[in-house]
């Protein structure tokens, strides 16, 4: 298929336990195992697995917080083809990829406002001396932030009421809270790809939801979602594609009906969760 | 008495300077650095010979002074760097180190145990020297605003944000494309260079210069200062520069002997620190 | 001439050896910065001269007497500061900080009652049936022995190195945590009251011998490879006889430039030390 946006080949990682004792049996524990993998355009892919299966890593591996033994990560968006596996994490997330950890990603000490900021702006105002240069210019930011946030966020507001929430230091929010915040806030950003680790754990059905709702409505508009989440129900209902992994290797693939259907999986992941 | 309370107003706003500069680095970032008093004293022995050398007027001077620390934190900046934690303390413990033995055993170019005398005041512009303690007094406080004005600008502003966010989470701000490991560097940097400012007014106020001044107890004393204020906020660092220059003061006149003095200081400076982390540590809390 | 070097070098690396030995102790178990302990070597130097001279005891008695208070030290540091700061679950740099308070107040506690002069023990103890700098070569290398034999074979070693390796885990294989605390700085402040009563039995104390000391020790910790006491020796000697033969070929001021020099070339380019310990996890 010439139209994915992200072509995973032949990913490998491993941890190494015991430097010695390895180079004696010459082998290595591998955590992710020849993982191939495609993410469509305008899509929801869903990576599912249990407890190890190394999907998390995965994810890393994407990020470029972690670098791959072998194996290649092409993303292609624009006309342009970038290989991920050889570039820094802050150079992969200009390529317009967001990320959603798996706790908390805010500082505590930061309003929502400022947080917000940060995930959503101009890298380059991280530059002091500019930064000092353009320092008169801070209120247009909040301003353009707060344009941004009047523009995308309507849709959210009968769910999440935020602007009374902006003025408020990231941790005298719940867990739950900050979490949806920093989905809604990759939800309005101008990524084109948008990596969930669990976005939907430990929230209740209603708010699971609209927050599918959100992430269909985001791949309509061309867009990717690739996610990790094991709630069964939210899978069925908005994921488009599956990959299922076990102890690092991708078992199989498919529809997301195909996949759940399998007997395999009803045996061995779904009766665990 | 005037002229002791401009005294120690100078020597008060060195001290401010030093623990200003420290403030981002130390207390906002929590990169613990023991090496800062090598910055204060390149700065100083660069103000030596640019002074005396060169006879560079104030502010060709500063610029001299700033360029070439910020050069050296630089060049030390991008492999100290990638160390964590307790090896960054160690590789600016090292650079301490390095830095007073060579101040202190090449003697050659920096006059070894004897020091450099004879440090000409500063000159505004070209003639123009400032003589006297007032005069003194007057450019030091103005440079002394200006350099906290400018950190206070910088700490609170949008990079000021970016330090404090990829303190708390740094994988996140990496996968937000920031360039965490760039922004550490330029951090180190802006510290060594605003340093150099201290380094200036110290060395042409005193007119002379020793090794010892810049060793691994000042760097500890830099550390103290900028901790003692026990906050982010950068008016807490200041008092602790407050607390380092007056205490000593304030002994003196509680008649304390003379050969007593010093040790007491220090003992009273230890023990704010450990009560300090005993009892304040809930506002000092990583998250 | 070299030869002078090369046992100056062991004796020198023995001394390294143990204190570097006793800071692993608490700093592989706890992570911390324990830069208190380089107080307490000057606290162990003077009260073993104050014994000496004043009392006119032996150099073993004293020695083993000058344990006591230091291991009793040890133990408190820990139990007012340490132990409540990170209990808080608080950044190891705070405890870092806290123990450079301590460390102030101890050294400047010791100039305020010794005086800042260098003083050396009275000279009719110094003499000996033997070189007085073998005998400390011996009995440092013995202790070494003696505690690598506590560590491999008895069942307490064996619990150390469980909460050395795996903290959270070894407390529910029913460690018992807070006497395990205790032993750790004990046997911590007993190796550094060896090393600093012995140092000053050779050449005397000031308040400040103890830093230039333990900075060593913590390098050769780094370079002999942090979390392994094997590391500890390997460097404590290494740098022993390094700094003593830059001392042959350049002379003593240089000592402590190639000392860090030597450490900058290991965080670069072997961060992990010449024996680097076991990656534990993800």
């Amino acid at each position: 298929m010439q139209d994915a946006l992200l072509i995973i080949k032949n990913l490998e990682k491993g941890f190494t336990l015991d430097k010695r004792s390895l180079s004696a049996m010459g082998e290595k524990s591998l955590v992710v195992k020849d993982v191939s993998m495609e993410i469509q355009r305008g899509m929801v892919t869903g990576l599912i697995g249990g407890n190890g299966a190394g999907k998390t890593t995965i994810l890393n591996l994407i990020n470029g917080l972690l670098k791959p033994e072998s194996g290649e990560i092409w993303y292609r968006n624009k006309g342009k083809t970038a290989a991920c596996h050889q570039l820094p994490p802050n150079r992969i997330a200009r390529l317009g990829i967001g990320r959603l950890f798996q706790g908390t990603q805010w500082s505590p000490d930061l309003t929502v406002k400022e947080n917000i900021m940060l995930m959503l702006l101009d890298p380059r105002l991280e530059r002091p001396f500019y930064n000092i240069l353009r320092y008169a210019r801070y209120r247009d930011l909040a301003e353009e932030l707060d344009r941004k946030i009047n523009e995308r966020l309507v849709t959210f507001l009968p769910y999440m009421d935020i602007k009374p929430l902006l003025p408020v230091k990231a941790e005298e929010l719940s867990f739950a809270q900050q979490r949806q915040l920093a989905f809604v806030t990759l939800l309005i950003s101008d990524h084109d790809l948008i990596i969930l680790d669990e976005p939907v754990s430990g929230i209740s059905e209603g708010d699971w939801k609209w927050m599918g709702e959100g992430i269909r409505d985001f791949v309509s508009r061309g867009r990717s979602v690739l996610l990790i989440e094991h709630n069964v129900d939210f899978i069925r209902n908005y994921v488009d594609h599956c990959y299922y992994i076990s102890s690092g290797s991708i078992l199989f693939s498919g529809t997301t009906e195909e996949v759940l259907n399998h007997p395999d999986v009803r045996h061995e992941y779904l009766s665990v969760c | 008495m005037m002229a002791y309370a401009f005294h120690i107003g100078i020597v008060l706003m060195v001290y401010i300077i030093l623990v200003v500069s420290s403030h981002l680095l130390i207390n906002v970032s929590r990169l613990i650095s023991l090496g800062q008093a090598a910055f204060f004293g390149i700065g100083a022995y660069i103000t030596a010979l640019v002074a005396m050398g060169l006879g560079l007027s104030l502010i060709p001077a500063l610029l001299a002074v700033m360029l070439v620390n910020a050069s050296v934190a630089a060049m030390l900046a991008w492999p100290v760097m990638k160390l964590k934690g307790d090896y960054f303390i160690l590789a600016t413990l090292a650079f301490q180190f390095i830095v007073f033995s060579i101040l202190y055993n090449w003697t050659a170019v920096t006059g070894g145990s004897l020091g450099v005398s004879g440090i000409p005041a500063p000159e505004i512009l070209p003639g123009v020297v400032v003589s006297g303690l007032p005069a003194f007094f007057a450019m030091t406080l103005i440079i002394t605003v200006i350099v906290a004005f400018l950190f206070y600008k910088l700490q609170y502003s949008y990079f000021g944000l970016l330090v404090k966010a990829q303190r708390d989470s740094e994988p996140a701000m990496k996968a937000a494309g920031r360039d965490t490991q760039s922004t550490r560097v330029y951090i180190f940097v802006i510290s060594g260079a605003f340093i150099g400012v201290a380094s200036y007014l110290y060395a042409t106020y005193m007119s002379y210069i020793h090794p010892a001044g810049f060793n691994l107890e000042a760097s500890i004393f830099i550390l103290l200062a900028v901790f003692v204020g026990g906050t982010e906020k950068l008016r807490g660092a200041v008092m602790g520069a407050a607390l380092i220059v007056l205490l000593p003061e304030f002994l003196r006149f509680a008649r304390i002997p003379e050969h007593m003095a010093g040790h007491v200081n220090q003992i009273i400076f230890g023990l704010a620190l450990i009560v300090l982390v005993i009892f304040k540590s809930k506002s000092l809390k990583p998250k | 001439m070299l030869w002078d070097y090369l046992q100056n070098g062991l004796v020198n690396g023995s001394t390294i050896t143990i204190m570097a030995l006793g800071f692993a102790l608490v700093y592989n178990t706890f992570r911390v910065f324990h830069i208190a302990y380089a107080g307490l070597f000057t606290l162990a130097a003077y009260t073993f001269l104050f014994l000496t001279a004043n009392f006119h005891l032996s150099v073993a008695v004293a020695m083993i007497l000058s344990i006591i208070p230091v291991a009793l030290l040890s133990w408190l540091i820990d139990f007012v500061v340490y132990n409540p700061v990170s209990r808080k679950g608080n950044d190891p740099n705070l405890l870092m900080i806290a123990s450079v308070g301590v460390f102030i107040v101890i050294t400047n506690l010791l100039g305020l009652v010794f005086g800042n002069q260098p003083r050396i023990i009275p000279e009719s103890l110094r003499t000996s049936w033997m070189d007085i700098r073998l005998m400390i070569f011996f009995i440092q290398t013995l202790l070494i022995i003696v505690f690598a034999i506590f560590l491999k074979s008895t069942v307490t070693g064996l619990m150390l190195r469980a909460v050395r390796d795996e903290p959270r885990l070894s407390m529910n294989l029913g460690i018992p945590a807070a006497r395990m605390r205790s032993l750790v700085f004990i046997l911590s402040g007993t190796l550094v009251a060896v090393a600093g009563s012995l140092q000053c039995l050779d050449v005397g104390v000031n308040p400040y011998s103890g830093l230039p000391l333990f900075i060593s020790a913590f390098i050769a910790m780094v370079i002999g490879g942090v979390g392994r006491y094997e590391g500890a020796v390997l460097g404590g000697f290494l740098l022993g006889l390094i700094q003593s033969f830059t001392e042959y070929f350049t002379g003593s001021q240089w000592v402590v430039v190639i000392t860090f020099v030597v450490l900058l070339v290991f965080l670069f380019i072997r961060p992990e030390g010449i024996i680097p310990e076991k990656q534990r996890g993800v």
